[in-house]
Order: C-alpha cells, then structure tokens, then sequence
C-alpha cells in the first residue's frame, strides 16, 4: 500500500475534522439511542391517552343526543300523536347530528317521522315502513334501553349511518340516525390538533369513521387485527399494531355506551413526527457543529500552519540563494526550527564560500598541469620526429657504411692492380734501360693486360655498385615514385644489405615471382624490407648459430602483391606480436632498439604504399611479416601523411 | 478477516434483516359506500377471511397474502380512480366487481393492466364468452333467468310486472331481455317493465304504484337489496298479498333486516344451498360468524370461492405463466358446494337454489 502525499494544511484540518466527526457522532448517537425509546414511550403512553379522550368526548357528545332522545321518547305518551311528529320535525332541525328520527311501534312500522329537508319528500314512503327484522330495534326492544348501533344500511335513506335507538313509551321506539359524517365532525369539534390518526370501530370490526389524517381503514373490517381480539377477548391490549406494511403505536378505549372503540395509532420510528423532528433537529445540530468543526479547524490550522509557512518559504528563499529575514513566532518549537535552520544556512554558506575557493584553485592547478601535459607531448611529439629521422640517418649511415665496405674491395683490387702495374712498368722501364727483351715485352704486355683486365673488372664492379647505390640512396631519400621490377629492387635492397649480413652465419634467400612490375615507392619499400631484415637479424636470430630469411613475393588473387618476409626464428609471443608496430615497443630497451623499426615499417606501407602489414608468429616457430600492397600505389594525397 | 469480507457480512446481515418476502397483493373492488354495500362488505368479510386463513397457513409459497380494498361507489368516476389505485399497487389478481356496470368500467382498465379480474357473481350475457381478462365464477343472466321464469310459471305468476334498476343497466336489461325471450316458453309474459334509478330520492311508492295499476300476478324487482327492500316495503302498503320476487342480486342478508315483514314471501334465488350442513360449508360458515357477527350471503360465498381459485392458481403457477393463463388451466376448483370447472373465455357456472323469505330467514323452495 502506498500512502498518498497530503499537504500539511489538508493533513491537520482533516485530522480536526475525524476528530470533531467523532465526537459529534458519538454524541448524536448517545442522544439519540436515549432519547427515541423515551420519545417512543411518551408517545405510546399519548396514543392510549388520546384514545381514552376521544371515547370519553364522544361519549359525552353522543350522551348528550341519548338524554335529549329520551325526553322526546318520554313524552311521547304525553302528548298526540301529530304533536309528537311536529316535535320530531323540530328536534331534526335543531340537531345537526341527526339526520332522520323514526317513532317505531311495537309491530316495528314507522308511525311518525322526522326527516331533514333532503329526505322530507320521502316521508309518505317511510311511514308505514317495516323496520322490525333491524338488529338495532331488535336489541332496543329486547332491552327496552337506549342503544347504539353498528353501521348499517339506512333501509329509508340507503346510505352507510349509525343509529341510536331508544324506548319511547311502553312499546314504541325512538330511532335516530346519525350520518357517520356527523361522527367524524363531532370528533373533530371535541378533539384539538392530535399527534394520532383515529378509527372508530364498531362491534363488528367496520370502521365508523376516522380521522382525515393517518392511514385509511375506511371499507376494511378491523376485527381481524391482534389489537381488536385483543380487545374483544379482554386481554392486554399490544403496544403495537401492522398495517399495510407499517408499525403504529396504537391505543383502544372501548366505549360501553356506545359499543364501538376508538383506536388511535401514531406512526413508530422515523415516522413518529416527534421522533423524526427530533432527528432532524439533532441531524442539524450535527451538521452545524460539522460546519463549525471544519471552519474552525480549517482557521486553527492555519493559525498554526501561518509561522511554518514562513519558515518554509525563508527556506526555500534560502535554499534559492535569496537573504531575508528567519521569521519568529509564538511557538517555542517553531522559533527553535527557525533558529536551528538559520545557524544551518550560514554554516552552509560559509562551508559553500570555501568550496568555491578550493575549486578555483583546484581548477587553476589543473588548467596548469594540463598547459604541462600540452607541452610535453609536444616536446614528446618532435622527439618522436626527430627519434625516427635519426633511424633513417641511421639507416642511411649504415648504408653508407656498407656501400663504403663493399667499394674497398673492387676499388683495392683496381688501385693494387694499378699499383702492381706501375711497378712492373717500372720494372720494364728498368729492363729498357738495361736493354729490353723480347721476354721481358711479352711478360710487361702480359702483366699490363692482367694488371688491366683486373682493374676493369674490379673498376666496373665498383661503378656498378656505386649505380646500385646510388639508386637505392635517390630511392630511400626521394621517395621517388616509378615503375619498377619487385625482383631487382629485393635484389639492390640485399644487396645493400649484404656487407651487414656477411660476417653473420644467416643467410637471405629469395622467391619472388618472376615478372613482378610494380608502380609504386622503390624507396620506401626498401625501407620496409630493409627494416624487416634488420628485425629478424636483431631480434629473431638472436643467440642463433643459424638462421634463414626468406622474402617471397606473388601477385594474390586480387591483383594485389603480397610480400612476405619470414624466417626460422624464436618467434614472438602473443603479448609481443599485440604490441609489435607500437611505436618505441621494443624487448631490447637499453640494448639499442629504438623500438621504431616496425613501426615506421607499418606506417610506410599503410601510408605509402596503400597497403596492409600484418605480423603472425608463434614462440619457436619463426615469424612472418606479410606486406599486401597494391601494384599500383595510390597517390600520396590519397593515403594521406607520410610516416 | 478483511474489511471486505466484514463488509460483506454487514451487508448479508443488513439484507437478511430486510428479507421478508414480499407480499402478493390481492385487489379487491365492490361498491363499500352505497345501497350496494351489503353485497360488496359481504364479500370483502369472506375475501378477508380467506386470505387470513391463508396467511395463517403460511401464504403463497412463503409469501403473505395482502388485501387491498378499493370502493367503486357504483359510480363511473370513482371506480376508475379505485382500479387505477389497485393496478398501480400491481397486485396479482382483482377480485370483483360485483355489479355489471362497474365491469363494464373496470374491465377495459384491467385489460390495458393486463390485470386478472375475477368477479364471483356477475352475470350480464354482455361479458359471457369473451376473450378477456375478466373470469367470472358465477352463471350468466340467460341461465337465471330461464330458471326463474319456470318457477314464476310453476307458482302460477304468468303476468309479470318487473321493476328494473338502470343505474346497473348492463345486468338488469340483460336479465329483462332472458327474462322476456324464455318466459313466453313458460306460457308467461312481461307486462309492464318499470326503470328506476336507485337512489336515495327515488320515490318507491310511485314505481310501486306503476306496476300495481297494470294488475299484474305478480312482481319482480331487478335491483339491490335496499332497492327491492323498499319497493317490497311501498308495494305491500298498495296491495298486501301481491306475490313478489327479486333477481338473485338482491339476496343478501340485509334485504331480511331491511324489508322486515314487506318481504315476507318473496321469492329469491341464491347462488348457494344455506341449508347444507356438509362440515367445510359449515366449518366456513361458523369462522365467517365468529368474524364477523353475520351469516355469510351469496356474494360472501362465491368471494370465498374466488380465493380457492386464485390461491389454488398461484400455487400451482409456475414461473413465467400468467396469471389469466395460470387460472384457465390449473381447475378444476374445489368450491364449497360446487366443483368450479373454469372454461377458455374465463366463465363457469354454478348451482342455483331457489327460496321464500318466512319470518326473517330464507326457506329454499322445490
């Protein structure tokens, strides 16, 4: 799980806010779960209160109807019968509740009447009427006193009604019939604004009337419900009833008077006005405290968060480079912060200062090593220069050293020729003197021709090698470009070799293809194979009593030569064949190697010559350096840079 | 364990609090506030009880049974206010109605609902043989009325003058019309034929008098219990011995209290046999007492048929069956004096018994 990143100012107000929620919950919680049963019980204990006031009220109303019924029944033995009826007709119009009076005699036929204006007409009808099989005069003349009524189907004016019957004389019965409007409205007179709907139920269990508000039972029969058979049985009545779907408190007075009970019910829980007002007045209480919390932890937090701020914001100017002043406050710990994080910003900034002047420095030292460094390598540069024009100085020095050696024999043999010669013509010159003879011509001519023959020979010997050498000298020092036979240059090069070579017991062997015509450097290829010869003398011979160079040259399949120099020595080892064309990499440090043979060897073919050398050797197997040139060189320009 | 799974277990506990099965309602319609109102209390008393019985016995399949009661007044506005009021409860059946003028109201709403509407009493040829969702358990006006015109020509009454009530217009010409095609069958004849409305103003004595002057053999009232309990009461007034008789809709438990000894001898035909004394009539007939303080009518009984019909339906409904065609097919019924046989238009037939009224109680006569 990761945890999301909160602002400070949202963290507190938030934890301000879980708190205030809390405690408002837990209190609204403890205020509620005390107070809704204690609402619950005073309303259960109304509803049976408002139940027994309304039996009692309507008692009292209906009562009052009873007595005045029964002076008029009384004084129907009093007077005639067409008095009577007039009384009738005046006792309907001066008693609302009453609808209709019927004097019944004893075989239960209308004898008089008294109708309101609406059923006026129908009087002649209604007199006369037999009402005997009505349950209601039934019981009045079974009891011969005052009775009330189920509702009933009025049989004179066919509508719901209850009726109130009662002994008028001896055998007569006074029947009035109240509309069951006229019950609802007397309900409505006696009983203020109440908390409970009501039903007013007869013995039957047919709702009479009920109260305009609360649930209608109207056109159901109640006696069905666990609070009416609780009634009707005469066991304790529940506190409770269902119905449709609902839990009401319910109240039951039964009024003996009348034979009906009242039941009055008040919706339960959240439906109890009490109840729900309750909840929306504590609902509201929690809202407004909710509010408050969240306002006010929301300016608590920033009274708290307004010193932090600005040592956060002095920090961050800090951390920017920016002055200013380290804030203060009413909190210990806040100023502490402060305090410590200014100690710290100076300390940085001093440390920062000294870092600053040690880089300088340290910058200034190295800008000089680095000037240092330049001009070694510089110096190390032309050293290398001059190092590898020193090699061909030497090269060539040997060279002339070798050309110098080689001249002495054939010019010695002339000049002693020529010496011996001026002797013996000496000699004759002598013989002329002390007188000439045909032998001593002879002997003269034939010492003269000798003398001669060796000197030519010995001469032109020399003018050969001095033409030989001069070539190689113009080739090496010119780097002349010509067309060339590969056979003859190997050959001028051994040759000019050959004074080196002779006193040592190697000797240099040569397998060059016939016909080899190459347009190219004579001079620096020389150099090259001059240089590979000396290697192997130097390196591959050493401590040798033997050894043999072989230099041989094909036209490869690509057109190209490829010239190879090989020969039976110790070889190289891996690490040295790595290194063997590094410049001044040499296993003979302080013994003379320069260690720039190879490498101005392998620089004059990859530059000069436009092409590849390439060494391959192993310990005690000899070495083979293989040059890969092109017949045609390329122009210098093409191959860039001599070495 | 998890938070989820607590919450999972809140929640499967919550649901198992509020997992009561649903009720199914049942509607009932009737006429609860007029001069139709013993008819239609009757057969609320008897639906309630049944339904109570039922719910006593756990219900349908687990779920309560719930009645809910609309008042069609026996006025066109007010009845189509009380369907509509039922059908938006979506109940699974109405029971009712109990006149032909208020089927002709209700029915074409029950048919856009696609409501089951099951009347236990009506009768009117006009809903006979339909296609619909009315299903009625009751015979038709043709079959009652050629019945009573055998018995009004057995007791000698061939000239019959018949008061009709037009505020129930489709029943009571429908039953005019039988009467007059099958009495001449009888060697009968109807004289004079007098309409009323039934209303509380409506002056008996006059329509009384209208059907005397013609000097008939006898009576008839096409009307309600109230209704036929004043013409008898205005007729006996005119002429004490007139021989009188009423269509089977007026016989109800009030026209004895209300005719008193106007009603003495008239001659009634009931949908039931008050006599049978087999113990599930009786057994029905003792809890209807105990409940409700009176003897169940024709209507308490045929409305207590109903609910065989629908309670039996429903149970052996099976999932996706309508209700209509749930009713149709899983007869026959078991009612509680006859078996009821339910055929494809929804109609059925039942007994008829005919009885005299002597000194407040109904004597069943032949």
């Amino acid at each position: 799980m990761t945890l999301r990143n909160w602002r400070l100012r949202s963290f507190v107000v938030a934890i301000m806010a879980a708190t205030t929620v809390m405690v408002v919950v837990l209190v609204v919680a403890a205020l509620l779960a005390i107070s809704i049963p204690a609402l619950e019980d005073e309303t259960q204990r109304e509803v049976q209160l408002q139940a027994n006031d309304h039996a009692n009220r309507t008692q009292i109303v209906l009562g009052a109807l009873e007595s005045r019924l029964e002076v008029v029944g009384e004084s129907h033995a009093l007077v005639d019968a067409e008095v009577f009826a007039g009384v009738l007709d005046m006792i309907i119009a001066r008693t609302p509740m009453l609808r209709a009076l019927y004097l019944v005699d004893a075989n239960g036929r209308v004898t008089a009447a008294g109708l309101d204006s609406s059923m006026s007409r129908l009087r002649s009808e209604i007199l006369g009427s037999d009402l005997s099989s009505t349950p209601l005069l039934r019981a009045t003349q079974a009891t011969r006193s005052t009775t009330w009524s189920d509702t009933y189907l009025s049989a004179l004016s066919g509508v719901l009604t209850v009726g109130v019957a009662t002994p008028a004389g001896d055998s007569h019965v006074l029947i009035g019939e109240v509309p069951l409007d006229a019950v609802l409205s007397t309900l409505e007179e006696t009983g203020s604004t109440r908390l409970a709907a009501l039903w007013v139920i007869d013995s039957r269990g047919e709702v009479i009337t009920e109260s305009r508000h609360g649930p209608g039972a109207r056109r159901m029969n109640l006696n069905g419900l666990p609070l009416l058979q609780a009634s009707l049985a005469g066991t304790p009545l529940p506190p409770y009833i269902d119905f449709e779907g609902q839990r009401y408190h319910a109240g039951l007075a039964l009024s003996e008077a009348l034979n009906w009970r009242f039941v009055t019910i008040a919706p339960t829980g959240l439906d109890n006005p009490r109840v729900s007002r309750m909840v929306i007045a504590i609902g509201a209480a929690f809202a407004i405290a909710l509010l408050l919390g969240v306002l006010l932890s929301r300016s608590l937090a920033q009274l708290l968060l307004a010193p932090l701020n600005s040592i956060i914001a002095q920090a961050r100017d800090t951390a920017h480079g920016r002055q200013g002043h380290w804030p203060r406050g009413p909190v210990v710990e806040l100023n502490a912060l402060s305090g410590d994080l200014e100690a710290m910003a100076a300390h940085l900034q001093s440390l920062n200062l000294d870092l600053e002047q040690r880089v300088a420095q340290r910058t200034e030292a190295l800008a000089e090593s680095n000037r240092s460094l330049q001009a070694t390598l510089a110096e190390l540069e032309r050293t290398q220069h001059e190092l590898v024009r020193a090699e061909k100085m030497a090269a060539l020095g040997g060279l002339v050293a070798g050309v110098a050696h080689e001249l002495n024999t054939p010019i010695g043999n002339g000049l002693m020729a020529v010496s011996t010669l001026q002797g013996q013509a000496g000699d004759f010159r002598r013989c002329m003197q002390a007188g000439l003879r045909r032998s001593d011509l002879d002997t003269f001519l034939l010492n003269v021709d000798q003398a001669a023959d060796i000197a030519t020979r010995n001469l032109s010997r020399a003018a050969d090698l001095v033409t030989s050498f001069k070539q190689v000298a113009v080739d090496q020092s010119s780097a002349q470009r010509r067309r060339f036979m590969l056979d003859e240059v190997v050959d001028e090069i051994i040759i000019t070799l050959r004074p080196s070579i002779r006193r040592l017991p190697f000797s240099i062997e040569t397998d060059i293809q016939p016909g080899l015509e190459l347009d190219s450097y004579p001079g620096p290829l020389g150099q090259v194979l001059a240089n590979l010869i000396n290697n192997a003398l130097i390196h591959a011979f050493e401590d040798r009593e033997q050894g043999t160079i072989v230099i041989a040259a094909r036209r490869a399949e690509d057109g190209r030569i490829r010239l190879t120099v090989s020969d039976d020595g110790q070889g190289m080892d891996a690490s040295v064949l790595e290194q063997v064309f590094e410049p001044f990499f040499t296993t003979r440090k302080g013994r003379g190697g320069t260690g720039l043979g190879l490498h101005i060897a392998f620089n004059a073919v990859a530059n000069v010559l436009g092409g590849s050398l390439t060494a391959s050797s192993a310990k005690g197997r000899g070495s083979c350096f293989e040059l890969h040139i092109p017949a045609i060189a390329p122009s210098m320009s093409e191959t860039g840079a001599t070495a | 364990m998890s938070v989820q799974r607590i919450l999972i277990f809140l929640l499967a506990a919550l649901l198992a609090a509020c997992g009561k099965p649903e009720p199914i309602v049942i509607g009932f319609i009737a006429g609860l506030s007029n001069r139709t109102t013993d008819t239609g209390e009757a057969a609320r008393n008897a639906l309630t009880l049944a339904i109570e019985e039922r719910n006593a016995a756990g219900g349908i399949g687990g779920r309560p049974l719930r009645l809910l009661v609309g008042d069609d007044g026996q006025d066109a506005a007010t009845a189509h206010q009380a369907m509509q009021a039922l059908i938006r409860a979506r109940p699974a059946v109405i029971v009712g109605p109990y006149t032909s003028a208020m089927a002709d109201v209700i029915l074409p709403l029950a048919d856009a609902a696609g409501v089951v509407v099951l009347s236990p009493v009506i009768t009117a040829m006009h809903f006979v043989g339909k296609d619909d969702m009315l299903i009625r358990l009751n015979r038709s006006t043709r079959d009652n009325a050629a019945d009573y015109a055998r018995v009004l020509a057995e007791r000698g009454l061939h000239r019959l003058a018949v008061a009709y009530d037009v505020r129930n217009r489709a029943f009571s010409e429908s039953w005019l019309t039988e009467l007059r095609s099958q009495f001449p069958a009888y060697g009968g004849e109807v004289i004079a034929a007098v309409e009323f409305e039934s209303a509380a103003d409506t002056m008996f004595s006059e329509v009384a008098a209208r059907l005397l002057e013609t000097e008939p053999d006898g009576l008839l009232f096409i009307a309600n219990a109230v209704d036929v309990a004043r013409l008898a009461q205005q007729t006996r007034k005119l002429s004490p011995n007139m021989p009188l008789a009423a269509a089977e809709w007026a016989a109800s438990e009030q026209l004895v209290e209300l005719g008193g000894q106007a009603v003495n001898g008239l001659l009634i035909a009931q949908s039931h046999d008050r006599t049978d004394e087999a113990p599930r009539f009786t057994a029905f007939r003792d809890a209807y007492r105990a409940r409700f303080q009176r003897d169940p009518g024709y209507s308490a009984i045929a409305s207590y048929d109903a609910g065989i019909v629908l309670f039996q339906a429903l149970e052996r409904r099976k999932s996706g069956q309508s209700v209509k065609d749930a009713v149709l097919r899983h007869g026959p019924y078991p009612g509680l004096q006859h078996l009821i046989e339910i055929d494809a238009f929804g109609d059925s037939t039942r007994p008829i018994h005919f009885a005299e009224i002597h000194d407040g109680q109904f004597v069943l006569v032949r």
